[in-house]
């Protein structure tokens, strides 16, 4: 019965959105939206920082010598 | 008076004649001492862009598991039982997770330019994991064993055929749809999941485009 009463129920096809010959569902284009936003979110969000315990020693990533332009190492 | 020379233990042709010690060698030199699983980073990688690369590793862990756990089942599983339809719902949403956390680390490592300093190979092999990823979910699409799949696969045909491969990669052969979804392009995922996260830690995290020495 259920599947009759879904069959004989209105298809809807969902909300889409028109440009020319773009066309997106609205759905679709809201989840482009919040990815960009947590995208910015993660840009601009303070991240939380901790003093280590333990004094750090010097690693590779900040060897004397190396270029941090590119951050490549040798 | 002759000596007598001792003699060799087998095998001792010199360390090169192994094949074990060149492979042992090989491995022990994919990333620089310390730095396969670090407990410090640079202080550049205190940003929440920085997270999304592993956020992606999480979903996939559980991609996988759920996927795992589906084919345990059986692809009608979802279909009569409640408990398998909550594991369809947790490998539908883990996915959706998985890419959202992708694309957002896509962005950040596409306009921080991540393959400069030797790391091109990372990029590539990232760019090739997303492609990979997409092919499963399309072949995911294709296994749920419902009108969706029928409707999905009938319109991919077309587009399968017109680029000439539809013999080898029939999208209306559920069967083989289903060993491409479970089997082959996961394997992929996962060594090429795996080349990526020891490219990174061969060369370390790229830095920000202004970052100066020191930091």
């Amino acid at each position: 019965m259920a599947l009759v009463a879904v069959l004989a129920g209105p298809l809807v096809a969902g909300h889409y959105l028109s440009l020319g010959v773009l066309s997106i569902s609205l759905t679709n284009a809201l989840i482009i939206v919040a990815m960009v936003l947590l995208f910015v979110v993660a840009l601009l969000a303070p991240f939380p920082r901790y003093e280590p315990t333990v004094p750090r020693q010097p690693g590779p990533e900040s060897a004397p010598g190396e270029s941090l332009s590119d951050g490549a190492r040798p | 008076m002759t000596t007598v020379k001792p003699a060799a233990p087998v095998g001792s042709g010199g360390p090169s004649s192994s094949w074990t010690v060149w492979l042992r060698k090989r491995l022990t030199g994919l990333v620089p001492p310390g730095e396969a699983l670090p407990d410090h980073q640079p202080a550049y990688v205190s940003s929440w862009i920085y997270v999304f690369g592993v956020l992606t590793i999480a979903s996939l862990l559980v991609v996988l598991v759920t996927g795992g756990l589906l084919a345990l089942g059986g692809v009608a599983w979802w279909h009569g039982s409640s408990l398998g339809h909550f594991v369809n719902s947790l490998h539908l949403w883990s996915v959706e997770l998985f890419f959202v956390f992708m694309v957002v680390h896509l962005w950040g490592k596409y306009w921080m330019a991540a393959w400069r300093g030797k790391r091109a190979l990372t990029w590539i092999t990232g760019v090739i994991a997303f492609i990979a990823s997409i092919g499963t979910a399309f072949t995911g699409y294709l296994t749920q064993s419902n009108f969706d799949s029928q409707w999905i696969s009938a319109e991919a045909k077309d587009g399968i055929n017109s680029i000439g491969v539809g013999s080898w990669f029939n999208v209306l052969n559920p069967g083989q749809m289903l060993l491409w979804h479970v089997v082959l392009l996961p394997f992929a995922i996962g060594v090429v999941t795996v080349m990526h996260v020891v490219l990174v830690r061969r060369h370390g995290v790229v830095p920000p485009i202004d970052a100066e020495a020191g930091q």
